[in-house]
């Protein structure tokens, strides 16, 4: 486990920003789930060690944030959400002082630096004053000066505010190779449920300093029983032949949904749930058992000389999980 | 030795490099942030206008001295220009700007861009950040005050042409010249950037460090000269950084006059003469006035973010 | 039936600065979303449609009548600004209510509590909104602007800084209003956001309209990008050489475990699928569109 909390508490004042948070975050890129003023960045100041927990305690890399912040910090990049780079020094320059600051001797800084740099995709920009750079441009200043030394474990608050959809597709990108083919461990705050989807393996979701759900993004995830028929005209054509032949089907906005009977265990005995992996990589096992019925949808699709656009499970969301949530409970 | 037939061609890898290298560690850090911000203030890394702003100052500072040298030269003789005592008093405004100017550079910057964050998380203490930035404008400050004097001191020395038994002689003096510049930048350095760092606009910073440097000195010398009571003389002037600074020097010189009447002709070495104080009492102040003003950026900082 | 809103030829320049360029569109009940990047308008045609801003030219009329200078309107539309508009010292109820009064409404209570009702802070009504959360001012905002029962709500930037359940609360609530027949039009530079609730989209780009509609339907207007589409069946290699000897598809790939299909010819290809797998014998396992969400939309917009 890379990091450890324990009842951490924050208080501001009269403002909880943390409430009894208890968690565990291993390796691998896990998304920091919440609304602003929910408790992501609090949580990463203390276990940078920069702000003091009010009560309970924290353990990164099996030290204390209050007691060894310093060398938690030796191995620890942060991206902070806001603005914080100097306008009247170039990327280089900057970036390098950051690396010296983190320990690195200076020929060794200067190496880091232009190989961080380019990682992340600045070229010849980074020798004009960072002042003059785009929003995208900027983060990637940010995010280089939290990896030129080679940190374990990264820290990114709202990596992607600011950018248009092409840029956050690019930084999002970037983060993903950053977890596999850096190696290195990422906890990433983000609002955005779609960016978590695509880059994290497991999340954390915090409401008003509290924690209320952590786990694997797959379990979360992955396909429902209900299978989504899309034909391009006449669907209520489609639903009628369905019926026809035993099985029930509706229509429900642009698709028909069609429920599929619960999964029954395979006879190896591996039991292959309602979660699947998320890149839709089903396990043959279930593909078999559905085959029979798809057989009969694409021979009355066929039959109608109805065009076929879709026919695929429902993928659960992590929208669908907020949804539930929003409409259980204002 | 290879076939010149056979196909050649190889691949790098340039993926993502894990650092196996050194890592120095706190001091190192420290160290490095002294040196960039004492390379910023001279305007290195940044524009032409904080060059000329920081050696225009720095030059003028020197202007004295290199008369004293250039006179010394000519004159043939022992022909003192100034006096090492009253050396800051001279280029008192030059040495405020100067710390003005730097001092809300030095820290504004890293408050209106927010950069403090950053930082904050790098392996060093909360401390270290604020006390790196007063050694390195104290570090700049020696630029004007020990620089100037040095050179009057090298001047006298040529101008002796008497070689290593001038320099026994005027060791004390030497002694000195270091001892009141190592003070008196300490003291500056700290109380300069103590107040600079509450404002990130650098016209209102620097404003603020001259207001309460420059206007205080006018206001305590005009107050001091209408008090009859040295007993209250002094508490003014204790108070008063540029009165402690001009104090220190003029007891680590043993250029204190004596002054059987008090004159009201405001010079502040009469003024201070006529406080009637022992020399330490004003190297105390100004030891105090350093803590204090070293303690409050700390505080201010250990809360910071 | 005269539109709702109409935005004829409209534009908006600041200096040398042009917002808007020559816009032309009309919106009728229902939920649309206006999408695009930051700068690129949005915000400048919200307020020209909520008469805040005069058309530099062109026309922008409400109800058949041009909205700038138009204070009548207003009993008809209401404006949730981006900025917070709210005043931390006063509770929802209080800023409702004088919203309900500024409106002249002949029972400001029974409005403001319907009002307070809809948007689900009847629970903390009477706290100060300084104490909210972002999403409930927000929220308060909303219920402010449409106390009056308004045809037309238009929203700048909505979702801003919420999380992902105050997301999904607000996008049932403005999707319910839509379905009443109200007219909603809200921007956002998210396309999540955008994908879940609007049923048509306005997509600008550097001040101009680059498509409007329901999105599936411009990506069949992209007649010039081939649409893509992934198969997974028990005999991938089987099925690829049956599609190859189709003229409409254009491309067959193997990733991994998949087929990636491309096709010209949206419409041959999905009247020929059906028949195909059949007869090939094959075991279909998924079949989906690749490339034709709002994002994969978006992004091909923004390369014309």
């Amino acid at each position: 486990m890379l990091v450890r909390t324990a009842s951490l508490t924050k208080h501001y004042g009269d403002v909880t920003a943390l409430d009894d948070v208890t968690l565990e975050i291993g390796s691998g890129v896990v998304g920091l789930v919440g609304a602003n003023g929910a408790g992501k960045s609090t949580l990463m100041r203390i276990l940078l060690g920069l702000v003091p927990p009010t009560s309970g305690s924290a353990e990164v890399f099996g030290l204390d944030v209050g007691t060894d912040g310093l060398r938690i910090r030796e191995q620890v990049g942060y991206m902070p959400e806001d603005d914080c780079l100097p306008n009247d020094i170039s990327a280089t320059r900057f970036v390098i002082h950051m690396a010296r600051m983190s320990g690195l001797p200076a020929s060794e800084a200067r190496e880091r630096t232009a190989e961080t740099l380019r990682h992340v995709g600045l070229f010849e920009e980074r020798y004009r004053q960072i002042g003059g750079y785009s929003t995208g441009m900027k983060q990637r200043v940010k995010l280089a000066q939290a990896l030129v030394h080679d940190p374990t474990l990264l820290f990114l608050d709202e990596p992607t505010n600011g950018l248009d959809p092409a840029g956050r597709d690019d930084m999002l990108q970037l983060i993903e190779r950053t977890g596999s083919a850096f190696g290195i461990s990422v906890v990433m705050a983000s609002h955005l449920l779609g960016e978590i989807e695509s880059v994290c393996d497991s999340l954390v979701l915090l409401d008003a300093g509290r924690l209320e759900r952590a786990g694997a993004v797959t379990s979360f995830t992955g396909t429902s029983n209900v299978l989504l028929v899309e034909v391009d005209r006449d669907p209520d054509l489609l639903v009628a032949r369905l019926a026809q032949r035993g099985i029930a089907a509706s229509i429900v906005g642009r698709a028909i949904s069609v429920p599929l009977p619960p999964q029954t265990p395979s006879a190896t005995g591996t039991a292959t749930g309602p979660a699947t992996g998320p890149g839709g990589t089903a396990t043959t096992e279930q593909d078999r058992q559905d085959t029979s019925l798809h057989r009969l949808v694409v021979e009355s699709v066929a039959e109608l000389g109805l065009p076929l656009v879709r026919l695929s499970r429902q993928r659960r969301t992590l929208s669908d999980l907020f949804r539930d949530d929003a409409r259980a409970a204002p | 030795m290879t076939d010149p037939q056979a196909p050649r061609g190889t691949i790098y890898d340039l993926g993502y490099r894990h650092y196996e290298g050194p890592r120095l560690g706190r001091r190192y850090a420290v160290r490095s942030l002294v040196t960039l911000s004492l390379r910023s203030t001279f305007g290195l890394g940044r524009g032409a206008l904080p060059k000329v702003l920081a050696f225009g100052l720095v030059l003028l500072a020197f202007v004295p001295a290199i008369a004293q040298v250039a006179i010394a030269a000519v004159g043939r003789g022992i022909f003192e220009v100034v006096e090492y005592a009253d050396y800051f008093g001279l280029i008192q405004v030059i040495i405020v700007l100067f710390v003005a100017a730097m001092s809300s550079e030095l820290v504004g910057n890293d408050r209106r861009y927010h950069t403090l964050v950053l930082y904050f998380s790098r392996p060093i203490r909360r401390d270290d950040y604020v006390l790196s930035k007063i050694t390195a404008l104290a570090l700049a400050l020696l630029c004007l005050t020990l620089g100037p004097q040095l050179l009057v001191y090298l001047g006298n020395w040529l101008g002796s042409s008497r070689g290593a038994g001038w320099i026994a002689d005027h060791a004390s003096e030497l002694l000195a010249i270091v001892a009141s510049s190592v003070l008196v930048s300490a003291q500056l350095a700290a109380i300069a950037v103590a107040i600079a760092m509450f404002s990130s606009r650098r016209a209102f910073a620097l404003t603020s460090v001259l207001a309460v440097l420059l206007v205080t000195f006018i206001a305590a010398g005009t107050l001091v000269a209408v008090l009859d009571d040295p007993g209250w003389a002094a508490a003014v002037m204790l108070l008063t950084p540029l009165f402690v600074m001009r104090a220190v020097t003029l007891v680590l010189f043993d250029a204190v006059p004596a002054v059987s009447t008090f004159s009201h002709d405001q010079d502040p070495a009469d003024q201070i003469a006529f406080a009637g104080l022992p020399g330490w009492a004003w190297v105390a102040a100004l030891v105090a006035q350093t803590a204090l003003a070293v303690a409050v950026a700390v505080l201010y900082y250990r809360r910071a973010s | 039936m005269t539109p709702a809103i109409s935005v004829q030829a409209a534009s908006r320049w600041f200096g040398d600065v042009v917002a808007v360029n020559d816009i032309t569109f009309d919106l009728g009940p229902g939920v649309t979303g206006l999408l695009g990047p930051n700068g690129a308008g949005k915000s400048t045609l919200l307020h020209m449609m909520s008469g805040l801003l005069r058309p530099s030219a062109g026309e922008v009329l409400l109800g058949g009548v041009p909205a700038w200078r138009n204070p009548d309107m207003y009993a008809h539309l209401g404006l949730v600004p981006e900025r917070d508009t709210t005043y931390p010292f006063l509770s929802a109820w209080q800023y409702t209510l004088d919203s309900a009064r500024l409106h002249q409404l002949p029972d400001p209570e029974a409005a403001a509590r319907a009002a307070i009702e809809m948007v689900d802070l009847t629970e903390d009504q009477h706290r100060n909104m300084g104490g909210y959360s972002k999403g409930m001012r927000q929220r308060a905002k909303v219920a402010a602007a449409l106390v009056h029962q308004p045809q037309v709500l238009i929203l700048d930037e909505p979702f801003n800084g919420m999380d992902p359940r105050q997301r999904a609360h607000m996008t049932e609530m403005l999707r319910d209003l839509g379905r009443s027949g109200r007219v909603i039009v809200f921007s956002s530079h998210i396309l999540e956001d955008v994908e879940h609730l609007a049923e048509d989209v306005l997509v600008v780009l550097g001040g101009r309209l680059a498509a409007s509609g329901d999105f599936h339907q411009i990506r069949r207007l992209m007649t010039n990008r081939p649409h893509s589409f992934t198969l997974r069946c028990s005999d991938n290699r089987l099925l690829a050489r049956a599609l190859v000897d189709r003229p409409e598809v254009a491309l067959v790939a193997f990733r991994d475990a998949e087929l990636e299909v491309q096709t010209r010819d949206f419409g041959a290809f999905t009247q020929a699928i059906a028949p195909l797998l059949s007869s090939s014998g094959v075991e279909l396992y998924e079949l989906r569109p690749a490339d034709a969400s709002l994002e994969d939309v978006f992004s091909y917009l923004v390369q014309r």
